[in-house]
């Protein structure tokens, strides 16, 4: 049946829900400007956006709201334009994981009505409600939900759904945690639209800046190490299919296109180097050095396009055939991120990283 | 040369009256082509204007004609990235290859390339006459293998008309002009999925990693009446009930014990089926180890069967509706529901359906093709211009008239 929502949306959802039409037609209806920032009322905006941004970065969100309901709708755009001046990829994404983690948080203890209303008015999906068994759902369209799922494992597989018509059935706290996923997209791409450089913003902004990157830079320099730290060395931290794909061009046994593709991309993501890569591929039963050599700098980006390519993804590398696993590794959706976390896990062993406390 | 000139005649017949239809957005649509003479695909063509393209087939009279599910923005330029990639249709391939039936390609002949000699049956790695090792295989198709695509073809669209609720103009059938048959689902909201959001739909129609079952948490679910798997898998396990018989438990590895236990409680267990919501703890009662291995043994029997790569593949060529395979001279061919069960491709799939040719079989054919039988004598064979079309095609005759 067709949804009438009879919800009302004041200021304060405004500030609770910065990321929808609603809230960011609002900013454009105050239209306040870069320079206003560094007035006083602006610096209380500036000195909330820094506090989002860090309480993203840290993970320390919480519910409150600034006393000023104004400044926290605007603290919104603010950060979401310090986080894009810096243009950092890890940081956008902390930055968009913790919005989205917040936005949950207020969505869990909001009535149906007002969840369904943000998922409209924010993604315009296609919701609506749907009897099963003689029970009554807010059901989304299978579209919208494959593509703002949290993981294709368990009970969110579309598989282990109820699918009816088209539309997926939903308990309101299941809608509240998709959105996550969906607001941690927009923030992203929000932030992505940011074309302001450091450089362009005022002088009065950069402190603010300054505080963020200063926050940062501990975190930054951990996930830099775990990416590239580790030429040559653990081994044991590579996925199954990746170590199954080293051991057969160590044996100089002929790999597809598809497979030399995977490897190489992941070695040199992982920090191997093009001279490295090309020694391992000269075992291979068609080796030339100078064409592997020309392939290698291409992939790493030193030619062509300049792209630097990332690996496939686990379910590209189950079609190609070069998953190993029946059921693939459990929680990890990407051979990097299967590299990633071991060597995480190797550190938190070692008591370099503590674990987060429970 | 006689049979490349034959097939280029009859081919070159047909487009001049083709009852082909303009895709939609024909102007953002990739198309590519081989032809009878070899050298490969032409691929990055597009077409100012469907006369355009017709002109094209009238002329240059391809073998095969590919188009891309994909819309791009400029679909002739060579590289993916450039071609600016602004969706795709979501398309399924049915090919009896892929299914569990014996022989699913078709039924194998072979022939020695040294010395001419052949057999019915599969290729053999070396020749036994002249111990040649090259051997030649051709795959012919019968009517075993298409029902074995037909069924599945059914189930497919049943499940994208009920739990993806597309509309019946939305998802058309075709036959691919050879084992199997393409569904492509034509409307607004899959153009933009991607790729992994066309696995999680492959996923769901192949049944992978699905946790449904009497045994799980899903059971609340599990009713006679209840939508998508929940229902299908329920009602499967109904009929495996009601119908069950020794040999077919005991064929599920079913232990003894169960086996006694499930035929002598069959009408109690139906009850309990029937109730709503299923009485399931009753059921399991009367055996865990026996509702599990019914459960997996109908999941095996309804999910959906399909070339994955063909729907997750967001770049794929697929046959032109209403052209010809080159291998079969059959029209690639739109297909109602109600058309599939008496589908018999050499009657209701071909331009050319009056008349007899007679053909020199060229290596050894099996009896039964595409469910005709290839009468002949010695190396003569006098069979329907369809049936003559799709063994020269093939490569397995030459046109004696």
């Amino acid at each position: 049946m067709p949804l009438k929502l009879n919800v009302s949306f004041g200021k304060e959802e405004l500030a609770k829900y910065p990321f929808t039409k609603d809230a960011l037609n609002y900013v454009k209806e105050l239209g306040f400007s870069l320079e206003e920032l560094t007035s006083s009322y602006g610096k209380n905006i500036l000195e909330r956006a820094v506090d989002r941004i860090i309480h993203s970065i840290t993970g320390t969100y919480d519910s409150r709201l600034a006393k000023d309901l104004d400044v926290e709708v605007l603290s919104f755009p603010t950060a979401v334009l310090l986080v894009g001046s810096i243009q950092d990829k890890y940081l956008a994404r902390a930055f968009s994981v913790g919005e989205g983690k917040r936005a949950f948080m207020f969505l869990r203890a909001e009535e149906l009505g007002k969840v369904i209303y943000v998922a409209m008015n924010t993604f315009s999906w296609d919701i609506r409600m749907v009897e099963v068994l003689g029970r009554c759902y807010p059901s989304i369209k299978f579209t919208d939900y494959v593509s703002n799922v949290p993981t294709y494992r368990g009970k969110w597989k579309l598989v282990n759904r109820i699918l009816i018509g088209g539309y997926v059935p939903l308990t309101r706290e299941e809608l509240a945690r998709i959105i996550e996923e969906g607001v941690k997209r927009k923030v992203m791409e929000l932030v992505e639209e940011v074309k302001v450089k450091v450089p362009e913003l005022p002088e009065g902004v950069k402190p603010f800046l300054d505080e963020v990157k200063k926050t940062w830079a501990p975190r930054r320099e951990r996930i830099m190490e775990v990416l590239h730290g580790t030429e040559g060395g653990s081994e044991e931290f590579y996925p199954p299919c990746m170590k199954a794909l080293l051991e057969d061009a160590r044996e100089g046994k002929n790999l597809s296109h598809i497979a030399r593709f995977a490897l190489t991309t992941f070695l040199l993501n992982i920090g191997w180097k093009v001279e490295g890569i090309v020694r391992l591929f000269s075992s291979l039963p068609d080796f030339n050095e100078s064409v592997t050599r020309y392939q290698v700098e291409h992939l790493a980006g030193l030619r062509g396009s300049r792209t630097k390519y990332t690996t496939l993804k686990c379910s590209n590398m189950r079609t190609y055939g070069l998953c190993p696993m029946k059921e693939g590794c459990i929680g990890v959706n990407h051979p990097l991120q299967y590299y990633v976390r071991r060597m995480r896990e190797q550190r938190r062993e070692k008591g370099k990283v503590p674990n987060k406390p429970v | 040369m006689r049979r490349e000139k034959f097939l280029i005649n009859l081919f070159k017949k047909y487009y001049k009256v083709a009852p082909l239809h303009p895709p939609t957005e024909l102007t953002s649509r990739e198309f590519g082509f081989t032809f009878f003479s070899g050298g490969g695909m032409l691929r990055h063509m597009s077409f100012p204007n469907f006369e355009e393209l017709k002109s094209f087939l009238r002329n240059k009279v391809p073998s095969n004609v590919y188009y891309s599910t994909a819309y791009y923005q400029d679909p002739s330029l060579e590289s993916m990235e450039e071609k600016g990639w602004l969706g795709a249709d979501l398309v399924f391939d049915i090919d009896a290859d892929h299914l569990p039936v014996k022989g699913g390609g078709g039924s194998p002949s072979w022939q020695c390339m040294s010395c001419r000699k052949g057999g019915v049956g599969e290729a053999p790695s070396q020749c036994p006459y002249c111990g040649s090792k090259e051997v030649k295989e051709v795959k012919w198709m019968s009517m075993v293998h298409l029902r074995a695509a037909i069924e599945e073809c059914e189930k497919l669209v049943d499940v994208l008309l009920e739990d993806f609720g597309f509309a019946d103009r939305e998802v058309k059938i075709y036959f691919s002009g050879h084992r199997g048959f393409h569904i492509h689902v034509e409307c607004e909201e899959v153009k933009r999925l991607s790729q992994e959001a066309r696995r999680e739909i492959v996923d769901y129609l192949e049944c992978v990693g699905i946790e449904v079952s009497p045994l799980g948490p899903y059971k609340k679910f599990m009713d006679l009446n209840s939508p998508g798997w929940m229902g299908r898998i329920t009602r499967g396990i109904y009929d495996v009930i009601a119908s069950a018989t020794e040999e077919l438990l005991s064929s599920i590895r079913i232990p003894k014990h169960s086996r006694e236990r499930i035929l002598s409680m069959r009408e109690e267990i139906l009850r309990s089926l029937e109730a709503h919501p299923t009485d399931w703890d009753s059921i399991l009662r009367v055996s865990r180890a026996g509702v599990e291995r019914i459960t997996g043994y109908v999941i095996e029997a309804i999910k959906c069967r399909i070339d994955e790569r063909v729907t997750i593949d967001t770049h794929r060529l697929i046959r032109f509706p209403y052209s010809l395979h080159g291998k079969t001279g059959l029209i690639v061919k739109e297909l109602k529901t109600s058309e599939l069960d008496d589908f018999d491709p050499l009657e209701d799939a071909t331009p050319f359906r009056d008349g007899r040719l007679k053909v020199r079989l060229e290596i050894p054919v099996p009896k039964e093709v595409m469910g005709r039988d290839v009468e002949r004598k010695g190396h003569v064979a006098d069979v329907g211009y369809p049936l003559a079309i799709y063994l020269i095609a093939n490569g397995g005759a030459e046109p004696l008239e």
